[in-house]
């Protein structure tokens, strides 16, 4: 938990927590009195609370929400103390939250970084598959912003990771993409789609936890249009299945109605046989159509032949 | 498209009579096979178009803290997870009303401090080494970890912060807006404004007490 004491001057005070989760450094231009939990505290009545929604700390606690209660003192310019509570089950909200643009699931990394603006490399949570370019790349990004003396940027919220592409755009997904444009359905280039970023997961001492994220924007388009197609061709073949199926069913009711008409005509004795091809067995049906075998082939038919 | 088509009938002129075969011995199960993979196709697509108008509308729906992000957009969407805590209004009525009480209590006892009081517990920090504009610099806690100035393991990174930019400049001074502040001239910043100091007193009177 960590409190804070914060004046309409723009002085921001740490009460609570800070001794064992150090934060860190604040960047130089933030206006704590601008938050919009502020001035919607300074006008409630006294001893009333106000209880924002979950944000995104600027410290790197991660996703938190303050209870703020205005103080009021006659000497003292409008000024609010809040208190900050993690919410419950963050991460694994954080984790399924992007689940449909995913390319990858979210990697936990823990990364050294000192108030003084100090990084470390960070390592992986857990190493149950390969993400070292992941690491590689947040590393190079921490490093950026250590020199630049901005970390609170990637501290303080969404922070989208400068770099090369990790998952490599498949070939088809590039043409298909150019393709789609060209028909004007508007879909983003399949390099530019592709998103990497970190989200701060929280903190503990001078050790900064971070969730990263691997996203395409076009992944539900592209799901979209997989199903899509998976529907057409599925319509096509049970098209073809039935039309295929009703001219095997009408030539053999055509044939049985022939073959019934002829016997009405002139009853004779047919004797199937079976003769191999290189491919399949092959029936072949002989009729006895001469006059002189005409009674007796009646009562020799076998089927199938003996 | 004429290319397409083509294509579509040399493929068909190639293998279509396998596929009439197939089709001819086969042609219910397929039938069953392909109605339902075209019932299944619908489904997921009615998932997905299910998730993504929901992630819109919740988009559209949920409130949130509006904190100005570079990716706000994405920000909204991941926090759009998380709801406002029931009831904690209440809650915090019945369990935390004592520790601000104490606060308005140890506030009832301020007494205004001179700026030079004031600024004797104040430095200028920066996260730059040698910092040429105001932009660059906040007043902090006097040996706090920020100016370098490390040596003892209690010495917090943030307890007191104020962007300098929100301090008053000298108004004789037309450049003294960009330039940097020099670390005596905090006395004389907060001689210019008396609520500030009034405000840094009841700070630093509420951060002490609190450490201690």
């Amino acid at each position: 938990m960590q409190a804070y004491f914060i004046t309409r001057t723009g002085i921001f005070t740490g009460l609570l927590g800070t001794r064992h989760g150090r934060t860190q450094r604040s960047p130089t231009r933030i206006y704590f009195a601008e938050r919009p939990y502020f001035w919607r505290t300074v006008d409630l009545q006294r001893g009333e609370f106000y209880v924002t929604y979950p944000y995104i700390d600027l410290l790197g606690k991660g996703v938190i929400f303050s209870a703020c209660r205005a103080v009021t003192r006659p000497e003292v310019s409008n000024a609010i103390i809040c208190l900050d509570f993690s919410v419950p089950n963050a991460v694994e909200n954080l984790k399924n939250r992007l689940k449909p643009f995913q390319i990858a699931p979210p990697v936990s990394l823990s990364c050294a970084v000192a108030a003084n603006g100090d990084v470390e490399d960070c390592t992986l949570e857990s190493n149950a598959e390969d993400y070292r370019h992941i690491v590689d790349l947040v590393n190079r990004n921490l490093q950026t912003l250590s020199r630049n003396g901005s970390l609170d940027r990637i501290t303080g919220g969404v922070f989208r990771l400068e770099g090369n592409e990790i998952y490599p755009v498949p070939a088809w997904k590039r043409l298909l993409t150019r393709g789609l444009n060209g028909l004007g359905l508007g879909m983003l280039d399949a390099e530019k789609g592709q998103m990497y970023f970190t989200l701060p997961e929280g903190k503990k001492a001078d050790t900064q936890r971070f969730l990263v994220y691997a996203i395409d924007v076009n992944e539900p388009q592209w799901s979209l249009l997989g199903y899509g197609a998976g529907f057409a061709f599925c319509l096509v073949l049970l098209s073809l299945s039935l039309y295929y199926t009703h001219q095997a069913r009408k030539l053999a009711m055509t044939f049985v109605e022939d073959l019934e008409r002829v016997m009405g005509i002139s009853p004779v004795a047919f004797i199937p046989t079976w003769t191999r091809t290189p491919t399949s067995w092959v029936q072949i049906w002989h009729f006895a159509i001469s006059p002189a075998t005409r009674k007796s082939s009646c009562a020799s038919v076998h089927f199938p032949p003996s | 498209m004429d290319k397409l088509f083509g294509i579509m009938s040399w493929i068909w002129s190639r293998f279509g009579k396998y596929v009439e075969v197939f089709l001819s011995h086969y042609g219910l199960p397929v039938a069953a096979v392909s109605l339902a993979g075209a019932l299944a196709c619908v489904y997921f697509w009615a998932t997905q178009v299910e998730g993504i108008v929901s992630f819109s509308s919740q988009s559209l729906e949920q409130e949130r803290e509006p904190v100005a992000q570079r990716f706000s957009a994405l920000e909204s969407q991941i926090l759009s997870a998380f709801s406002k805590p029931d009831r904690a209004e209440e809650c915090l009525k019945s369990h935390a009303n004592d520790a601000f009480e104490a606060i308005d209590q140890k506030l009832d006892k301020l007494t205004p401090q001179d700026a030079a009081t004031v600024a004797s517990q104040l430095q200028v920090a920066s996260p730059e080494e040698n910092p040429r504009s105001l932009r660059a610099q906040f007043l902090t806690l006097a040996g706090s970890r920020e100016a370098g100035s490390d040596s003892s393991e209690t010495r917090n990174a943030i307890s007191l912060f104020v962007p300098a930019i929100l301090l008053p400049t000298d108004p004789a001074k037309p450049d003294a807006e960009t330039t940097a502040l020099a670390p005596g001239e905090i006395a004389n910043v907060l001689n210019r404004d008396p609520q500030l100091r009034t405000d840094l007193s009841a700070s630093l009177q509420i951060y002490l007490t609190s450490r201690n």
